[in-house]
């Protein structure tokens, strides 16, 4: 009896267990862990290796053999992703986000490793990249493969991917929030409970891994600062200058990406030239060379002051190195290359500030090149709350908040002003491919001609005559016919019962006409795989309701405008609510 | 089909689409995105009706139920023959105007129990001073304009042929000699009848045939050959 009321317990609470465990949440919840663990993993392993191989070919710094450096790291990049891999080149950030967006985060498992190497052998060979974004694709890749293990859906197999997003950035910067930020601001799109909780869980496991394996080391140590209302208003000033070179750096890494496609149709070649270039830059300049987070460092600790106008042109050089690396194919993100033009950018500003008032007593050239960081992944990203956040956790500060908060919404703003979109967005909005959840873009993309396509018609052969297409109407009750030849299939239009009214009434026309003398003229259609917006273009243009489907000569049916009204509410209610 | 697991009702894809009114392929692409509940079965994707149809509330989406299967079924044919079989053939209907001939004829036929005459006449002439139901060709077709609560659900056409033509207000001006005196049980049942009825009176050789006062057999066998001319060429 005993034995038996015990059995009975343990049974109960295992059920309760599997029943935690069918739930979504609790599921999502429970595998942000080894997401976050893995994520963590390859930014630590991705760092380490960075390091290790840079310091194996720091002897080589200085020395004029150097200049052909970074060409042999494009080349061995560009070998291992497009060669090896298989994989798309340059940066790879829109890779994730047009998997998050269109395709439910499915993305290919050999992902996870074959952008980690491709960066390693960018960075560790000079090659100005940062080595964020093959991280994010790393992790994002390793939670699309998990959410895959477990077959779960679309939705579900988007927050594993934006696990595995926030847990590189959380790794690389030991910032937990930045992470989550990062993924649902510039990622994602959108704020959902569902997502959520298991990208918090991930973030945080995450940071946990690459504390235990590196310390919990804050990324850039910096004094506490003494902020004033005139070094308040002295950030608006920056915010402008930092917009202003976000908005070149975008717009030169566009150019490079464009004209080198038209250069040079091989990959190879297009590495090896854009290497070089980098080469030659990095001998007049070694600190636009690599991910630049030592640069950084010496920057905001103010052990690192060149003049003025060497600033500028390290601006320029590394604006031109990262455009040149990313630009003609290898692997690697821009978020590394922006922190470090915003620190430069910051110190540059601090500087002028300085000779301009040098008996003003400025807030050091450290917090204005933080300041300056966040401004530039701000504009750089369009991603305000992520410059924020970033910068507060990895300074471990708080007393720069007024002053960064003013720096990245004005910084985003401005850029955003004449950059329509992100570094990120700009080739899926080229695409068209940039449709974010909850829009009427993204719903029409949604809905397939399948969808709405009305298959059973009664066809008619061209040759009926009126009277007898009038009987056809009465029998059918149909608004509208295909015209068909029985003989050879072949479709000759619609005709609309409204449209022949005229001829209809009149009965002494009746075995004068023929139904083929009253088929509309315009021969506009659809195929199956037009995209609905092109199609409502098309309804808008013809004037029409109903379009035919044809495909390849064959007419397989037809939609009608009220059809599509219809699915795109029901669409729009699905893609709404939860 | 349905699969009966622990009492509760489940349905397949198809079934499910048809009562959300969408698509299968919508369908099929709101499972994949994981927008919709659902389970499996056996590696078949299965709803629980019960949950799919407080899904569909929840979210406002038309729950459509499947029509009854005496409605989804083709209607019955509705015949102008049964129709005057039901109703009956009468002759010499006395009168000298609508009113009169309208009463005499009320008066004359030998309907059910349940109708009320009084109200029939009422209804009959309230339809008449709106606009006269003489069609033409000396054939009236009064009718009440609301259906009658009738007991009977077969409609009926009482064949009236009067005592001398009386002037109707027809389309034409002719005098009217006969009533077809309708009573339906719907309008769609109504609007049917007439549009046979109509084309029967648009043959001359028809009219004619009128004229001479059939009796009930010879009138409703030359309406069958008709009916089922029009049958064949799906005309109505």
């Amino acid at each position: 009896m005993a034995l038996d009321s015990k059995f009975s317990k343990i049974l109960s609470s295992l059920s309760r267990w599997i029943f935690l465990f069918k739930d979504e949440h609790f599921l999502l919840i429970l595998l942000g862990i080894p997401i976050g663990i893995c994520g963590g993993l390859a930014a630590v392993a991705l760092n380490h290796s960075i390091e290790i191989c840079s310091e194996a070919l720091h002897v080589f710094h200085g020395h004029w053999t150097f200049v052909f450096f970074p060409a042999i790291g494009a080349v061995l990049s560009i070998f291992v992703l497009s060669v090896i891999f298989h994989e798309g080149s340059g940066h790879a950030v829109p890779i994730v986000i047009y998997s998050v967006l269109r395709k439910g985060g499915l993305l290919r498992f050999r992902s996870s490793v074959s952008h980690l190497l491709g960066c390693l052998c960018t960075i560790s060979f000079g090659g100005s990249a940062g080595p964020e974004a093959p991280v994010v694709v790393s992790g994002s890749s390793i939670g699309s493969t998990i959410a895959r293990l477990f077959s779960l859906h679309e939705r579900q197999r988007v927050a594993m991917a934006g696990c595995g997003i926030a847990a590189a950035i959380s790794a690389i910067f030991n910032a937990p929030i930045a992470g989550i930020v990062f993924t649902i601001e510039i990622i994602l799109c959108e704020w959902s409970t569902v997502n959520l909780a298991p990208i918090a869980l991930a973030s945080v496991t995450a940071t946990q891994t690459s504390r235990i394996l590196r310390g919990n080391q804050i990324p850039f140590e910096h004094f506490p600062f003494e902020f004033t209302t005139l070094d308040v208003i002295a950030c608006l000033g920056l915010a402008v200058m930092v917009s202003v070179i976000a908005v070149l750096f975008s717009k030169v890494l566009a150019f490079a990406e464009h004209t080198s496609s038209k250069l040079a149709s091989n990959i190879f070649v297009r590495g090896i030239a854009g290497g070089i270039c980098v080469g030659l830059i990095g001998l007049f300049a070694p600190d636009v060379l690599g991910e630049g987070y030592h640069t950084i460092r010496a920057i905001i600790e103010q052990r690192y002051a060149p003049t003025f106008l060497i600033l500028l042109l390290l601006i320029v050089g590394k604006i031109a190195a990262t455009s040149l690396t990313l630009g003609t194919g290898s692997a690697g993100g821009v978020f590394a290359p922006a922190l470090v033009l915003g620190s430069m950018t910051g110190l540059c500003y601090w500087q002028m500030l300085d000779s301009l008032w040098p008996s003003r007593e400025w807030v050091g050239g450290g917090c204005f090149a933080l300041l300056g960081m966040a401004g530039m992944i701000s504009g750089v990203l369009h991603a305000p709350l992520t410059g924020i956040f970033l910068i507060v956790e990895i300074t471990g500060g708080y007393e720069v908040v007024v002053p960064l908060i003013l720096v990245s919404v004005l910084a985003a703003t401005i850029s955003r002003a004449f950059l329509p979109a992100s570094i990120y967005y700009r080739e899926l909005m080229d695409r068209g491919q940039l449709l974010r959840p909850r829009t009427d873009a993204r719903i029409l993309a949604d809905i397939d001609i399948q969808d709405v396509i009305q298959v059973n018609l009664t066809s008619i052969p061209p040759d009926t005559p009126l009277r007898d297409f009038s009987n056809i109407i009465q029998r059918t009750g149909e608004s509208f016919f295909p015209v068909i030849d029985p003989q050879n299939g072949k479709f000759h239009g619609l005709v609309f019962v409204e449209r022949a009214q005229p001829y209809l009434l009149s009965q002494e026309l009746y075995d004068a006409i023929l139904v083929e003398e009253i088929i509309e003229g315009s021969n506009a259609h659809v195929s199956l795989n037009d995209d609905l917006l092109s199609v409502m273009d098309r309804f808008e243009h013809e004037r029409t309701d109903v379009l035919p489907v044809i495909e390849q000569g064959r007419f397989l049916g037809a939609i009608a405008k009220s059809d599509i009204l219809d699915q795109y509410r029901k669409e729009l209610i699905v893609q709404t609510t939860t | 089909m349905n699969i009966n697991l622990s009492g509760k009702k489940y349905i397949e894809t198809p079934e499910a689409a048809q009562l959300l009114g969408v698509s299968e392929h919508a369908l099929e692409r709101w499972i994949r995105q994981g927008a919709i509940p659902y389970s499996r079965s056996k590696g078949l994707i299965v709803f629980d009706e019960q949950r799919l149809k407080e899904w569909a509330e929840s979210h406002n989406m038309t729950w459509m139920k499947p029509l009854p299967s005496e409605e989804r079924s083709k209607p019955p044919v509705i015949r102008l023959s049964n129709a005057i079989r039901n109703g009956g053939v009468y002759n010499g209907v006395s009168g000298n105007d609508v009113e009169s001939v309208l009463k005499s004829a009320v008066a004359a036929i030998h309907f059910p129990h349940d109708v009320d005459r009084e109200e029939l006449l009422e209804k009959l002439l309230e339809r008449e001073s709106m606009a006269s139901t003489g069609i033409g060709h000396g054939a009236a077709v009064p009718h009440p304009r609301t259906s009658l609560k009738m007991h009977s659900s077969a409609p009926s056409i009482s064949v009236c042929f009067l005592e001398s033509p009386v002037p109707y207000n027809a389309v034409d001006g002719e005098p009217v000699f006969v009533l077809f005196l309708m009573l339906s049980p719907s309008t769609k049942v109504h609007l049917k009848m007439l549009a046979r009825l109509g084309f029967c009176l648009r043959d001359e050789s028809f009219l004619a045939f009128l004229r001479n006062t059939p009796d009930l057999d010879s009138l409703c066998q030359r309406v069958e050959t008709m009916e089922k001319k029009m049958e064949t060429t799906h005309i109505i």
